[in-house]
């Protein structure tokens, strides 16, 4: 699939990596759109559907400076730059309401 | 629990490779025997005599015709599994059979249904039409991995790794340089990683075959069916020569680079690689590059692979990864692997 192409259909899912960022964005088959720090984040958030997923949810402009991250509830992020480790998803909530605001 | 997905295909060797005497190989953890028929058709069926399970494969058991003696007792097999004979009496017992697989030539590959062979669906075998189309010419071989088959596919799906490990061969420094797109098919079962670099150094490998020098537009398009088939779209083309508007691609070279990657066990995998192109389709000094070039690259993958099982194998539980955004794709693919082997998804492989 070419990078630019949005999924329009069940199943499908796609991740971009923000051009000069380290900020990956994730795009639901619903039209939700995340940006998060990592790919256990974002992983989290799209398998997590529908919770925190809202199509209306715009995503961040494609300058969004590397070190900031837009959440969807729009507040603007300060702890983007750190890794997450695998381990952070281990917990019993891993999958649950990845896309709300921490 | 297994990692190891069944109910799948997976490549058990290519077509050239069995022939009218026995070839045997183990895939999945199940010792298969393989033959071609005087029709010329490919069979596969259990490498374990029912009597006293000695392997049909091994000397003295030979192929009589169409049929299989076993070397130990004399048990004899016709090409459907079913017993024919056995020693010192006329009665052949009901339940000698060996089990048989269901197989498909397809592509180049000799494919195998692992798992319940009254779910086998041919139409869900993946294709590489390159790999047996008279307009690309390929280069091909297998590699034994010991490793388990989740090392390779990591591998294969994060291709940043070609900087570091590859260096001098296919790696510079824009692959691990450029940011990647990841798309899962899950209606498909397919994850997609694209890497567009429209301004690299072009490495020897397709320096020395394509004849480009300087800096080059270098397109990676990832397409992984897990479990077993992997392709690399690779163009290359120069600088700022994209596809025409109709899909036309003339001026650009294409490469496809086709993993099959199929476990022999829970610790060991077979490394099946082919590398099609459509340039320079009769030039053997290419083809004799890239066989040497890619098994090279391979070998490089292997000796890591390799490395990292025995860290692995022998590490204390509960060891922690961490992963990057090189990862997205490998993730999806873990994910996948994980659903597909009947585990869920694992919080930690999503």
């Amino acid at each position: 699939m070419e990078p630019g192409r949005v999924p329009t259909r069940r199943g499908l899912l796609r991740v971009v990596w923000l051009p000069g960022s380290d900020l990956l964005q994730g795009t639901c088959h619903c039209g939700a759109v995340h940006v998060a720090d990592g790919p256990v984040e974002v992983w989290e958030w799209l398998l997590g559907h529908p919770t925190g997923h809202n199509a209306s949810t715009n995503p961040p402009p494609p300058d969004t400076p590397t070190g900031a991250a837009r959440t969807d509830a729009g507040t603007v992020r300060t702890d983007a730059g750190a890794a997450r480790t695998d381990a952070g998803m281990a917990g019993p909530d891993a999958l649950s309401g990845a896309g709300a605001v921490r | 629990m297994s990692s190891i997905p069944r109910d799948q295909w997976y490549v058990a060797a290519y077509g050239r490779e069995i022939g009218q005497e026995l070839f045997t190989r183990t895939i999945c953890g199940e010792s298969i025997l393989f033959w071609r028929t005087r029709a010329g058709t490919v069979t596969a069926m259990s490498d374990r005599c029912v009597h006293r399970r000695f392997p049909l494969s091994q000397p003295p058991s030979r192929l009589v015709e169409d049929q299989v003696v076993c070397g130990y007792h004399g048990f004899t097999y016709g090409a459907d599994g079913g017993c024919v004979a056995v020693p010192g009496q006329t009665r052949v017992p009901r339940t000698a059979r060996l089990k048989s697989y269901p197989v498909v030539e397809l592509d180049s590959f000799v494919w195998v249904w692992i798992g319940d062979p009254a779910r086998a669906d041919t139409a869900r075998i993946p294709r590489a039409p390159w790999l047996d189309s008279p307009e690309y010419t390929t280069v091909s071989g297998m590699e034994p991995l010991q490793a388990r088959f989740g090392l390779l596919v990591d591998n294969l799906m994060d291709l940043s790794h070609e900087t570091y490990l590859h260096g001098g061969y296919i790696g510079t420094p824009e692959v691990a340089a450029t940011p990647i797109t990841t798309t899962v098919d899950e209606e498909a079962g397919i994850v997609h990683v694209s890497r567009h670099m429209d301004d690299a150094e072009c490495p020897p490998f397709y320096s020395k075959s394509t004849g480009l020098t300087g800096r080059i537009m270098r397109w990676q398009d990832i397409e992984y069916t897990p479990p077993c088939l992997y392709k690399l779209h690779s163009r290359i083309a120069p600088l700022g020569v994209l596809p025409d508007a109709d899909g036309g691609d003339p001026d650009a070279f294409h490469v496809e680079v086709v993993y099959a990657i199929t476990p022999e066990t829970e610790h060991s995998t077979h490394d099946f690689w082919a590398v099609a192109r459509d340039f320079a389709l009769d030039d053997q000094g290419v083809s004799d590059f890239l066989a040497e070039q890619n098994r090279t690259v391979v070998l490089q993958d292997v000796a890591a692979l390799d490395v990292l099982e025995r860290v692995i194998a022998t590490e204390p539980a509960g060891y922690q990864e961490l992963s990057i955004n090189i990862d997205t794709g490998g993730l999806a693919a873990r994910r996948m692997l994980a659903g597909l082997a009947g585990q869920g998804a694992p919080a930690r492989q999503v």
